[in-house]
């Protein structure tokens, strides 16, 4: 039985009481550097921790004792003391010991072309000035060969070749994927195409003699016929939603994983009630074949190319709304969290996500300096980000000059830097996006905040709230 | 699975190949490596 009137932390989606802790004054300083604190209705406070990622829910009084009165003979003040003395140093060492554990992916990702048969209305890469000649052959050979190397030197445990683009599955890269294909074959290393599926037909008998090879196949459907083709407007046909939805089946049906992602933003967030009914419909919900995948629409550059663009906690917001109504199948896998994600976890609304190779204290798997991804493209540029992807000033290599294995260096840890550090959602925010920040270091500081400010707000303080009413009911 | 009648001996070759589930479904199993 729980009693309001106890402190509580926060763990696998339930209050679990903060059991009192004896207090030595050894010296010791009570340290709240990386916390914040929110208002939990009149009577408790909500305190973030937001190095260790914690939530606890303290009564008024208590909170009053322990952090304003700082009474050591508080029976929680030992508690805090103990906790909350996170050091640079200490975070140092867990970042190392993370990175050194962790099981790690080499990835050559290739784009043959960044021409594509559809104009999205989002599309990040719409704004950039892209260099649409397609890849020759002797930069596709330079670039298989780059993966050989990169395979036979590299320690990583998985490995594998992806194609993106642009759109790979254009007519005129049959070559390229025929190539590539065997090349996976040959290094037995799987394969992964993100595609929009539109002109996928004409490779049906390729994929089916390489399906062996094939880990997955990354597509979009944006809801019904109807959103989906204003949305990710085709240029080469005018009903491309009916294609879609006939080679996504033709390669289940064929034995083919396909993540079958929604890109969601205030104009369409409405709609997700009809992608979940095409996935009943068409048995993707719980098929154990097909992730569906929940993405953010985004703008990372700051280019206005996507004017709707929703908060993640806007977003979260919305799909916990959804998931009350009807909850989502097994297989929903949300790919959009980042700062709020360690939160969403706690309270058990995270569904899925699992953003392999972002580590704990970094803003995502790019800046991770873990795992061996490069983007080549035909002008045989490297890129280490599916965002920066064409950007000229943003390449970190060329074939001629690939860049070195990524390395955990101290003074590149946004986290530790002093802005960072010193600010109380630092250990959550980490910087946030590095391309925004480049852009737009305050705005992305403010957009942090207001999406924290959100989350506590709108999901997690009704959530505290639920349960505490939950504990009095039973009490009763 | 028997889609296409036609293939050659080397597709039908490459067709009955596979890797390991576990290499297939490895961790960075998505593009978007989520």
């Amino acid at each position: 039985m729980i009693s309001v009137n106890k402190p509580f932390t926060i763990t696998n989606g339930k209050l679990v009481e903060i059991q009192p802790v004896h207090f030595e004054n050894n010296g010791t300083q009570l340290d709240c550097s990386h916390s914040i604190v929110y208002n939990c209705g009149s009577t408790h406070k909500l305190l973030i921790d937001s190095i260790d990622g914690t939530v606890d829910l303290l009564p008024n009084n208590l909170y009053r004792e322990v952090f304003v009165d700082k009474d050591p003979e508080s029976p929680y003040f030992g508690y805090y003391s103990k906790k909350g003395n996170k050091t640079k140093e200490k975070v140092w060492q867990e970042i190392q010991s993370d990175i050194q554990k962790r099981v790690k992916t080499a990835a050559i990702i290739l784009c043959p072309t960044y021409r594509c048969n559809c104009k999205c209305i989002y599309c990040y890469q719409q704004n950039g000035k892209l260099d649409y000649v397609p890849m020759s052959k002797e930069t596709l050979s330079k670039s298989l060969d780059f993966a050989s190397e990169t395979f036979a030197k590299t320690d990583a445990q998985f490995k594998n070749i992806q194609l993106f683009g642009g759109e790979p599955f254009l007519p005129e890269n049959e070559e390229t994927i025929k190539t590539t294909l065997e090349f996976c074959r040959k290094e037995k290393v799987p394969i992964i195409f993100t595609t929009n599926l539109v002109q996928m037909r004409q490779y049906r008998r390729l994929l089916y003699v390489y399906h062996g090879y094939i880990s997955r196949i990354c597509t979009t459907v944006d809801g019904s016929k109807e959103i989906h083709n204003s949305r990710r407007v085709s240029l080469v046909t005018d009903d491309p939603f009916s294609e879609i939805i006939d080679n996504i089946n033709y390669l289940l049906e064929i034995g083919i994983r396909v993540n079958i992602a929604i890109n969601l933003d205030r104009e369409s967030v409405g709609h997700l009630k009809e992608y979940l009914s095409l996935a009943e419909e068409q048995g993707w919900s719980g098929n154990s074949l097909v992730t569906l995948e929940i993405g953010r629409v985004d703008d990372r550059f700051y280019e206005g190319c996507a004017d709707n663009v929703l908060s993640e906690s806007e977003l979260l917001d919305k799909l916990i709304q959804f998931d009350r109504e009807k909850p989502f199948p097994s297989n929903i896998k949300l790919a959009f969290l980042k700062a709020i994600q360690p939160l969403a976890e706690l309270i058990g609304v995270a569904f899925n996500q699992k953003e392999w190779g972002r580590s704990r204290y970094f803003y995502c798997w790019a800046d991770t300096p873990a795992d061996e991804i490069y983007y080549i493209d035909s002008s045989e540029d490297i890129y280490r980000c599916t965002y920066t992807v064409g950007k000229h000033t943003c390449r970190i290599g060329t074939l001629e000059c690939p860049p070195e294995s990524p390395e955990l260096v101290y003074g590149a840890i946004p986290l530790l830097s002093e802005k960072c550090w010193n600010c109380n959602i630092g250990g959550l925010c980490l910087g946030g996006c590095i391309n925004s920040r480049k852009k737009d270091s305050e705005r992305v500081c403010r957009e942090e905040k207001d999406n924290l400010d959100y989350f506590v707000n709108r999901i997690l303080t009704p959530w505290v709230k639920h349960e505490l009413c939950n504990a009095e009911l039973k009490h009763n | 699975m028997e889609l296409y009648s036609d293939l050659s001996e080397t597709e039908l070759e490459i067709a009955t190949e596979s890797l390991p589930v576990e290499v297939l479904e490895g961790t960075h199993a998505s593009g978007r490596l989520y």
